[in-house]
């Protein structure tokens, strides 16, 4: 037996010793850091229904990696084979290959390939998790006060907005500047759209800072609140309103409309409207069984597989783009930034209320659907327990997810019109 | 630059113009559904 050989039956660490510094030092610091998304997820500090099986893919990818035979490697990369450069592969996934032949080869060589290629290049699986989140949502805290509702949501775009040309001037194109900039919107799945249909080159990246970042809200926004809302604002008791009895039918006729119209003026994001409204009709209808379906199988099948393509995605050879440290920066700042806008227009909400509305509800516009609002009620209750502010701050937060759902239609419809 | 500032704010003037309408069209839906089918009363 020759060393050869046996360097080919431990082909991992064979792999990891051969390549170019910062592959095998971005190797070792994403096994790393898939256990830490374990870790963090295990604990609650990270949502762990989409953290646990991300970080063990993402150091399952960067340990399993082999040496691929040259067929496989050009059927991976789109190449020539003999003059494929790639050596290195995994047999999870192959996210760059396009040609039709190659893809129906590594059809039948990676594992993940037909879930990626038929259900999360296409952006089915945002659409299966927009749907579940349809299913929970209630409009009825909407309708019951739609313009304060839509006027915080619009308020806590704010990140989604001005991030787009901090991005330009940091050197982004119009395509991934969009894309980045939804991270202020606080919604996976619309993330995921926007950057699978606008800058395909950087959907990793964006979609893993994105998701990262999304995590880290409900341990980020409390910090935000206290600092920028004074104690006694915290504290401030809404004045009991009569409940508006919003029934069933008049939500079901909400969402079919509001679906037409919106599919109407947006065809490009219609996929995303019909996945939410689906969610909310199938709800309202009384359709018990479907509601069970999606809220079920569907929400927990797609965030699984979500979460474990996101990890595999994660691989050094993808993931170590010189534009990642950019993403890091942007997204903060875009969530940041929305949720400073929600706040004050918390703010905006108070002075014209005649002082009655509580600010803080204001941060509950940041659609992380239903996390800000539990977050914006658990700071009020701290101050004041007797305060009860959940009904608006849901109000606001499903309004974040229709406000970013149309920001989400106007930069695909918009943004490509501006690239030359 | 001038651009993307530009093109940001007409794209939040447009957002903004439809989620009103979105909240417009709530209210009107609200009053013509509770006109024709008034809920009953518990």
């Amino acid at each position: 037996m020759h060393l050869h050989d046996l360097l080919n039956i431990f082909q991992g660490l064979t792999s990891l010793f051969s390549s170019s510094w910062p592959i095998l030092l971005g190797r070792i610091g994403l096994m790393l850091l898939g256990m830490l998304l374990v870790y963090l997820g295990k604990k609650g500090v990270l949502e762990p229904l989409l953290m646990i099986p991300m970080g063990l893919g993402m150091s399952a990818v960067n340990a399993g990696v082999l040496f691929l035979d040259p067929v496989t490697a050009a059927a991976a990369t789109d190449g020539q084979v003999g003059l494929s450069a790639a050596t290195h592969g995994t047999l999870m996934m192959a996210p760059l290959v396009q040609k039709t032949d190659n893809l129906m080869y590594m059809l039948q060589v990676d594992f993940l390939q037909p879930i990626y290629t038929f259900a999360f290049s296409n952006g089915l699986i945002a659409c299966f998790v927009f749907m579940g989140i349809g299913v929970l949502l209630d409009v009825g805290f909407v309708l019951a006060r739609p313009f304060l509702s839509m006027f915080l949501a619009l308020s806590a775009e704010l990140g989604t907005v001005a991030t787009f040309p901090i991005a330009v001037a940091m050197g982004l194109n119009y395509r991934e500047a969009a894309s980045i900039a939804m991270v202020g919107g606080a919604d996976g799945p619309m993330v995921l759209f926007t950057s699978l249909t606008l800058a395909k080159d950087l959907f990793v990246p964006i979609t893993v800072v994105a998701y990262l970042y999304l995590g880290l809200t409900y341990g980020g926004y409390p910090y935000l609140i206290r600092y920028l809302v004074p104690k006694k604002l915290i504290g401030l008791k809404m004045p009991a309103k009569p409940i508006v009895r919003v029934t069933s039918d008049e939500k079901l006729t909400f969402a079919v409309v509001a679906c037409t119209v919106l599919c109407l003026l947006f065809p490009s994001a219609a996929p995303l409207f019909l996945s939410l409204f689906v969610g909310v009709a199938v709800r309202e209808a009384g359709l018990s069984y479907f509601v069970a379906f999606i809220d079920g199988p569907v929400l927990y099948g797609a965030t699984l597989f979500l979460g474990l393509l996101l990890g595999v995605l994660c691989e050094a050879s993808i993931i170590l783009n010189p534009k990642v440290l950019i993403l890091l920066i942007l997204g903060i700042i875009a969530l940041l930034l929305s949720a400073i806008g929600g706040i004050c227009g918390g703010y905006m909400a108070y002075y014209f209320s005649g002082r009655k509305i509580n600010p803080v509800i204001g941060i509950a516009g940041v659609s992380c659907v239903p996390s800000t609002a539990k977050v914006a009620q658990k700071e009020v209750s701290k101050v004041t327990p007797d305060a009860v502010i959940l009904p608006e701050a849901l109000g606001a937060n499903i309004s974040g997810v229709i406000t970013t759902a149309i920001l989400t239609g106007i930069y695909v419809t918009i943004v490509p019109l501006l690239t030359p | 630059m001038k651009t993307a500032i530009f093109s940001a704010l007409v794209m939040f003037s447009i957002a903004a113009l439809i989620s009103f309408a979105v909240a417009g069209l709530m209210r009107v839906l609200f009053i013509i559904i509770r006109r024709l089918n008034p809920p009953r009363s518990p």
